[in-house]
């Protein structure tokens, strides 16, 4: 039913055994992603530019780690699994979801934190798939 | 950190015809067996074969990242390889492979495999990196390109916290040789006020802690942004260590009737925007302008300085904002322009009465000042203000909005108006309008029940707040947990009783002394008394104004507050318009730049989330600088028109 899940990696990974079970069920492939703040995003919050320079390198650094860590989790489980690269927020996963052709989108609530409330609400009619936002306590 | 320097070699970097898969990974084995790095190649071909059916390695962009942990190879390895024409790799966005950097490392290196991998990865995903990685004169000045160090960020971060610790050695130093230079008469008021007790110790030391203390803050909150609340509450328990305050000062200092104020109307608007209060009026209001783009823009900076003044300036651009938004995303009208407009019609809109900017509420407490005090002398000027703005807005932009048409749907702009509860909508309205009624009447109703000033103002909004948490349920401790800024209050508590102990310790009084005297130089001598208001009047205003582009305007009004208050003090004729001139200064101000006001950044923040694009600062400037202008000038005028009437 769900050929491709495109899993948005939060920094806890609450919901990665959900995504394990999903994609066993299904026999998917998980593609991996992250949200990446953009640097003049990270700018306007640091007011300069060498400091949102270095807060974001950080951040993908722990980012990449993360995700091929996983992918490397997915693999051991026998999991087909990828990375994809995508910089900005929640609202940028509409493109990415329909760039790679994904049947689901499961993205953890913890990721929107930093967002507007509202979001989701506006974001769920153009995606070209179902959403499943994760609250695992 | 790793260096991906001590990991790229380039000896293993290489430009390959290949056409296909397979023949790119035959490629990348035979370069390696003639290495001597693997004795078997095929091993090689087959296990990157086989990883690769586990799931494509294309990364997106045109970049593929083969990798795997094999059991027979002594180190890791990292292969650079640019293909001359592209390969088809099956990538999640199905664009042909450029680029494909092989990284294969033993099971024991499994840690500094992922850390390799990460940050290959994260260099490739720089635009920059991967064009000037094809561009390379050969393979070897490719990987060079991956190779080259990353910024090295703790270097960067301790060259600003030393540059932070020597500029505060330098204010310290600086306030050491002026401020016992600048001595207070003892004769007048200054002698009744007992204000000569500030020229001799203990007072100097302390004056110069302080000063030391509060430029320290705003300078380190311009450097650490997201530290402001820790440098702000550092500086405050110096302050108490130092012996300059006692505990019950401070937080008598923290100025808890203004928290208690913001804090309350914090709810309110989260609780009316969650309604979807303010979206319903604006959605109403734009499905009568039929398409017309001036109309759209003059309606929707309508509602922004009538939200930005009722309301708060955050709530009022996220909702007008917000409406722009999906009109641009319909009809592909340009955005800027209204990120602009709105932002700036917010700001100006702000200071049309008490409770739109927390500096408004500030300086009200400080100054005994009640509702009508702002309808009388604030509103008039930023209604004006505002008019200007939006006239400089529509000539700055009127090919975007003259000669054009939009097609809006109204069907489809109501439909997000849809889920909107007609009960809760009824409620939401009576509340709000009832709440703004008892604000705007808070003088009188002081007067009737012998309140002090302030009180029924703080009594009203708590009022509101206790009946939305009650009438939540469940949801009001949502609404207290999630709708209160907290850091946000607790940076203005610390920011209030640092800012107050400049009172307390006579810096103030000897700069307002001091920018007394220049008024006095300044002003003509037939001028008289008023005309010394009228010349600080001004100052004040540029002053705060200009600052407050580039520094948060609280700060900068926080610390001119005691100033105000010190010149009213010392019987300065007409000296209470100087509060309408602090208040114009720190609103209209924050347009100058793109961190002028909180309500900037949360529209730069939401522009650049749904667009992915970026506003440069000299974009905003060049715009702002004439709306900061305008608005300035028109207050100025104001301002010195109405010296003589003020109290």
């Amino acid at each position: 039913m769900f050929e491709r899940i495109l899993y948005i990696v939060s920094e806890k990974q609450e919901d990665k055994h959900f995504v394990l079970e999903l994609a066993h069920k299904h026999d998917s492939t998980v593609l991996l992603s992250a949200i990446m703040v953009p640097e003049s995003q990270l700018q306007v919050k640091t007011d300069s530019s060498t400091r949102a320079r270095v807060v974001k390198e950080d951040q993908e650094r722990r980012c990449w780690q993360d995700i091929y860590a996983l992918e490397e989790e997915f693999k051991a489980a026998g999991i087909k699994s990828s990375v994809i690269a995508q910089e900005g927020s929640v609202e940028r996963i509409q493109q990415l979801a329909s760039a790679a052709h994904c049947d689901l989108i499961v993205l953890a609530a913890g990721n929107l934190t930093d967002s507007d409330y509202r979001l989701p609400e506006e974001l769920i009619p153009s995606l070209p798939c179902p959403l499943i936002i994760t609250n695992v306590g | 950190m790793i260096r991906l320097a001590n990991f790229v070699d380039p000896h293993l970097a290489f430009d390959c015809h290949a056409t296909d898969q397979h023949e790119f990974f035959e490629f990348v084995a035979d370069r390696l067996a003639e290495r001597k790095l693997i004795s078997d190649r095929n091993a090689l071909v087959s296990e990157l074969t086989e990883r690769e059916s586990q799931g494509s390695t294309g990364v997106g962009h045109g970049i593929a990242l083969p990798h795997a942990i094999v059991g027979w190879v002594d180190e890791l390895t990292v292969v650079v390889v640019r293909l001359r024409q592209p390969v088809e790799w099956q990538a999640v966005d199905d664009k042909p492979i450029r680029t494909a950097v092989v990284i294969i490392a033993p099971a024991r290196e499994h840690k500094l495999y992922l850390q390799v991998l990460a940050e290959i990865a994260r260099s490739l995903n720089q635009p920059d990196v991967r064009d000037r990685m094809l561009k390379a004169r050969d393979p070897r000045g490719a990987a060079a390109i991956i190779a080259a160090p990353p910024h090295e960020g703790f270097n960067k971060r301790n060259r600003r916290m030393i540059f932070f610790l020597v500029a505060v050695a330098a204010l310290f130093v600086l306030a050491h040789f002026t401020l016992p230079s600048i001595k207070l008469p003892d004769t007048g008021i200054f002698a009744e006020l007992d204000y000569v007790r500030f020229n001799f110790a203990p007072w100097l030391f302390r004056q110069e802690l302080t000063v030391t203390l509060f430029l320290a803050m705003i300078l380190g909150t311009l450097l650490f942004w997201r530290f402001r609340v820790a440098i702000a509450a550092a500086s405050l328990g110096l302050l108490l260590v130092a012996g300059v305050m006692d505990l019950d000062t401070t937080v008598k200092f923290m100025s808890i009737p203004t928290i208690l104020f913001i804090m309350s109307m914090m709810v309110i608007v989260r609780w009316l925007q969650n309604i979807g209060v303010f979206r319903f009026f604006v959605v109403k209001a734009v499905e009568r302008v039929r398409g017309i783009p001036w109309l759209l823009l003059l309606i929707l900076m309508g509602f922004s300085v009538v939200l930005g003044g009722f309301a708060d300036e955050v709530s009022a651009i996220l909702v007008t904002f917000g409406l722009a938004l999906e009109v641009s995303r319909r009809t592909k009208a340009p955005l800027v322009p209204f990120l602009l407009s709105l932002v700036f019609a917010t700001n100006v809109g702000s200071a049309l009465t008490l409770v739109g900017n927390p500096i408004g509420i500030y300086i009200a407490f400080a100054g005994k000042l009640n509702f009508e005090h702002f309808l009388r002398w604030a509103t008039p000027v930023s209604a004006i203000a505002a008019v200007a703005v939006a006239g400089v807005c529509l000539l700055l932009y009127r090919k975007q909005f003259f000669g054009v048409r939009y097609e809006i749907d109204a069907s489809e702009l109501r439909q997000s108006t849809e889920s909107i509860d007609p009960t809760r909508l009824r409620t939401g309205i009576i509340v709000f309008s009832t709440t703004v009624a008892l604000i705007a009447l808070h003088g009188r109703i002081e007067h009737w029940l012998g309140l002090t000033e302030g009180t029924a103002l703080v009594a009203v909004a708590l009022i509101a707040t206790g009946f939305i948490v009650f009438y939540e349920q469940e949801r009001g401790r949502q609404l207290i947990e999630r709708g209160i800024d907290w850091w946000t209050l607790l940076f203005f508590m610390f920011l209030f009783a640092n800012a107050a102990c400049l009172e307390y310790t006579g810096v103030t009084t000897k700069l307002g002394y001091s920018l007394l005297q220049l008024a006095q130089h300044l002003t003509h001598i037939e001028a008289g008394a008023a005309g010394v208001t009228s010349t600080l009047a001004v100052l004040i205003l540029w002053f705060s104004g200009l600052t407050s582009g580039f520094v948060d305007n609280l700060p900068i009004v926080a610390a001119l507050v005691p100033i105000v208050k010190d010149l009213i003090r010392i019987g300065l004729p007409h000296a209470s318009i100087l509060w309408w001139a602090l208040l114009f200064g720190g609103c209209f101000g924050g347009n100058l730049t793109v961190i002028g006001s909180t309500a900037n950044l949360v529209a730069i923040g939401a522009y650049e989330r749904s667009t992915g694009l970026h506003i440069r600062f000299a974009e905003w400037i060049r715009v702002g600088i004439v709306v900061t202008v305008v608005s300035l000038v028109i207050a100025t005028a104001a301002l010195l028109i109405q010296v003589p009437l003020a109290p």
